[in-house]
């Protein structure tokens, strides 16, 4: 590959990244580099826990680490802290 | 030409602190990373911690500061190795420096090492420096809606030390309010209601670190 055209990321919910500033930062690092006209995409990953009491999987929503099955608060975290290059594109 | 990579864009900091972890768990030290804003009682809570434990165990601190020695110079009087770290601006520690720091500790002599982290409830909680865990130092002058706005900091702390107890009554806060916010992101844990300049409560932090430093040595 000699042109990278796209670049895409999976970031979970729960890494602090604001799109726009990412952008911004990406486009600033790309300058003269083989990605120089590369367009950057992202998909967000939801926030995923797993209740060590009921073993029930849930999706976090606004926060809320508690599990929706049992109420149980002996919650792991097993999706949403990605920060990950998935794909790239080029020529 | 689509190509799939799948590459931690943070692997080269974490692989950092994992050898720093795995270098202190070989050597059996405890080592906390305590994050909270500014003002909100870090250096403090140190000063407390070392004229309690100073002698118990033998301890080391690391300050992050954007600028000046201000803190380091507050803890030179109990005659403690402390490593200075000035980021010039940036708004956390990373494990580069961390490692740099330790440099400058005998660690076979050293049970707990404290990290004062940059005055900052956002980036600190991002990044593993290779600590045991992360302390989350709060007070009650901040008000009863930090655990809200900085979740992730909340969400991965092992303790919660909230400060100041001793001025609730002059503030609006609601410390039920708080407490119950801090447990939906993070049932397991502990909260710890500190006045650090009044000096109560500081039994329950001090049981708490004698605890880890005897888990430490086991492991």
């Amino acid at each position: 590959m000699s042109r990278v055209t796209r670049v895409h990321l999976k970031i979970g919910n729960l890494r602090q990244i604001v799109p726009e500033m990412f952008q911004f930062a990406f486009d600033t690092a790309k300058k003269g580099t083989i990605a120089e006209s590369a367009s950057v995409s992202m998909t967000f990953v939801p926030a995923k826990a797993v209740c060590r009491t009921c073993g029930r999987e849930f999706i976090v929503e606004d926060n809320f680490f508690i599990c929706e099955g049992c109420s149980g608060i002996d919650v792991d975290v097993i999706e949403g802290k990605e920060l990950l290059i998935d794909t790239m594109e080029g020529e | 030409m689509e190509i799939k990579v799948i590459k931690n864009i943070l692997d080269a900091c974490e692989g950092q602190a994992q050898q720093i972890r795995d270098h202190l768990k070989e050597k059996h030290v405890l080592m906390v990373n305590l994050i909270g804003s500014p003002g909100s009682g870090k250096t403090t809570l140190l000063e407390k911690t070392l004229a309690t434990l100073k002698g118990r165990f033998s301890i080391a601190v690391i300050e992050g500061d954007v600028a000046t020695d201000k803190d380091a110079v507050r803890l030179q009087k109990y005659d403690i190795p402390i490593a200075l770290i000035n980021t010039d601006g940036a708004c956390h520690l990373e494990p580069i420096t961390i490692r740099k720091a330790l440099d400058e500790f005998d660690l076979d002599r050293t049970d707990i090492i404290f990290v004062e982290n940059v005055g900052n409830l956002v980036c600190p909680a991002e990044f593993d420096i290779g600590e045991n865990c992360k302390i989350a130092i709060s007070s009650a002058t901040e008000g009863h809606d930090k655990p809200e706005k900085y979740p992730l900091l909340f969400n991965e702390c092992r303790l919660v030390v909230l400060n100041k107890i001793d001025l609730i009554q002059f503030t609006d806060f609601d410390k039920d309010y708080y407490i119950s916010s801090v447990k939906k992101l993070n049932g397991r844990v502990p909260v710890l209601e500190v006045s650090c300049r009044a000096e109560q409560g500081l039994e329950g932090w001090i049981d708490w670190l004698a605890d880890s430093v005897s888990e430490v040595k086991k492991s």
